[in-house]
């Protein structure tokens, strides 16, 4: 490989001025990565901007200034497919991360037997191909499938899931707790084996119970894990697209239909470039913002 | 002590129910697919294994708009490929970064890092312009030269890197090794544990990968495994929900066998991804 080029005989880490071969090293370090960031991530970025102000008139882009961005403002199917997301979000993150904080802390217990077994059995989900259980799910949410069958041991009447526009969105939130809790709990256990076991002793010496210890000693160290992964989850919702693809194609009556399944649909069935260009920079745009309070967030609870 | 016996039989209880929760879909994954399709819609829920498997199997194989066991060997080569690369190229950047002073350093460093924030769905349409330009559409490399930019991992083998002890890189100038070997033989097998979490991270985003190949494939002999999934209900007239299970199992498969093998990298590889 051309990387391993400069002959150096030379002991000082600061390359000498006039070592042209040396003063490169770096570069070439550096270039076979530069070369596919620059051709296939920055390259694609600036001309996605560019073809979110055109429009395709007689085979050409032509300039069109905010022209895709004003008729995305008006477009009420994309405001609903926001909408969409932001509640399925609203309603999902916190029911996982509350379901994850439980089992992480069960599962975390000494007094569990098969501790490793149990730890197991919540990670697989985590190895299912997105469409395999998205599909999966699609027979589980059947009208003789086995989550109605459970509601019916409750006394519930069965439920046509994926047919109305409320039960469909709580199916996508169904499915989405069943594969995402586990990576939440891999996580949050990974947090709390950092925790000494002598603060833990020192509790207890105190008199603390083992809810009390949990109270004043785990979540408060859980809650900056729990911080970033709500954050993590929020990106990854509003990114959302297998499995309303899979479930519901974004129905019934777009109850379902996210951003990102929008803007494949206007970009790969409609071939609309410019206008789902104009929707995938606003998409942007929304996870920058949460990706720069995930960064101060991050900042903040370095420095608490 | 009662009150410390209800306490144990609880926590036991509700960790069981999580269990079977997490597990008893991909266990119903797999018993369907060995089930015939009245068996599934019947209403009674299986919970063994039937007799179906065989039956299944054949229906799989003389499916002629969708070959599973070609988008598995597609969807191999795919992954492999396009891992190995991004680990690599990714760790020669992340080595410069960390090791290196250089003029333009920070300025690239910060670039990367807001490339970072910006969502995949940015890309799609002009890599898809690029992709036909280059003829490349319906073809492995339409997805394999996108993955090859793994900024994350950059990022993720800059810090790595940022650690190392740099009196073991003077003692190996001191030898008289290149900085190219130095990196080779030396750096990189020190670096096993976070090069083959990263392999992982990629590895899973790339096995499980639905949207840009929906884009860039539309023969079926092209076919990632996400995509022949997706498609595979849709090819049929009436749909066979025990050959939907069984392509589905066999398509989970290669991940369950790795992980087996894997399991504590892929811990790891799941941490890692985490702390950025």
């Amino acid at each position: 490989m051309a990387v391993g080029s400069p002959q150096s005989l030379d002991i000082d880490v600061q390359p000498k001025s006039g070592n042209v071969r040396q003063m490169a090293t770096p570069y070439l370090f550096l270039l076979p990565f530069l070369i596919v960031f620059t051709v296939f991530l920055v390259g694609p970025i600036l001309y996605a901007a560019f073809v979110s102000l055109s429009s395709w008139q007689g085979g050409a882009l032509a300039f069109r200034g905010l022209f895709q961005y004003q008729k995305l403002f008006a477009d009420t199917e994309f405001w609903h497919s926001l909408l969409n997301v932001v509640v399925i979000l609203v309603i999902q993150v916190p029911v996982m991360l509350i379901l994850a904080a439980i089992f992480a802390s069960l599962l975390n217990s000494k007094r569990l037997k098969f501790r490793a077994f149990f730890q197991l059995g919540f990670f697989v989900p985590i190895l299912i191909d997105i469409v395999a259980y998205s599909l999966v799910f699609s027979f589980l949410l059947e009208k003789h499938g086995i989550i109605n069958s459970i509601l019916g041991v409750f006394g519930f009447p069965a439920i046509n899931w994926l047919l109305h526009p409320i039960a469909a969105k709580v199916a996508i939130m169904i499915a989405l707790t069943w594969h995402w809790t586990g990576y939440n709990v891999v996580i949050l256990l990974g947090g709390m084996q950092g925790i000494p076991s002598e603060v833990y002793e020192a509790a207890r010496v105190d008199g603390a119970g083992s809810i009390r210890q949990w109270w004043s000693i785990t979540l408060p160290l859980l809650v900056p894990i729990l911080v970033f992964e709500s954050v993590l989850s929020t990106i990854g919702t509003l990114q959302l697209f297998v499995e309303p693809y899979i479930l519901t194609s974004g129905g019934p009556d777009n109850a379902t239909l996210t951003p990102v399944l929008y803007l494949y649909q206007v970009a790969f069935q409609q071939f609309h470039f410019g206008y789902a260009s104009a929707v995938a920079f606003i998409l942007a745009i929304l996870i920058a913002i949460l990706s720069f309070i995930q960064f101060r967030v991050a900042r903040g609870g370095a420095a608490a | 002590m009662i009150q410390r016996r209800i306490g144990d039989i609880v926590l036991h209880l509700v960790v069981v129910l999580g269990f079977i929760a997490s597990v008893y879909p991909i266990y119903w994954m797999f018993i369907s697919a060995t089930h015939t399709n009245e068996e599934i819609l019947s209403g009674h829920h299986q919970l063994w294994f039937g007799s179906a498997l065989a039956a299944n199997f054949a229906a799989l194989l003389s499916n002629t708009d969708v070959n599973i066991f070609r988008a598995i060997g597609n969807s191999l080569f795919i992954s492999i490929v396009s891992t190995a690369i991004a680990v690599v190229l990714s760790a020669m950047a992340g080595y410069a970064f960390a090791i290196y002073r250089f003029r333009v350093s920070n300025f690239l460093f910060i670039v990367v890092i807001i490339s970072l924030m910006i969502p995949a769905q940015v890309t799609l349409i002009p890599l898809f312009i690029l992709m036909s330009h280059l003829h490349l559409i319906n073809t492995w490399w339409a997805i394999i030269l996108p993955a090859l930019v793994n900024v994350f991992g950059v990022f993720l083998m800059r810090q790595a890197f940022s650690g190392f002890p740099e009196e073991l890189l003077d003692a190996a100038r001191m030898d008289g090794l290149t900085e190219g070997r130095i990196f080779w033989r030396i750096v990189m097998p020190l670096m096993r544990p976070t090069l083959s979490a990263l392999a992982i991270i990629a590895f899973l985003a790339s096995w499980t990968n639905l949207l840009w190949p929906l884009v860039v494939l539309n023969s079926a002999s092209a076919y990632t495994i996400p995509v022949a999934l997706s498609t595979l209900e849709n090819s049929m007239t009436v749909p066979n929900y025990g050959e939907v299970m069984l392509a589905a199992s066999i398509a989970t498969i290669p991940m369950l066998v790795l992980f087996l093998f894997l399991r504590r990298n892929f811990v790891s590889g799941i941490m890692a991804g985490f702390n950025r």
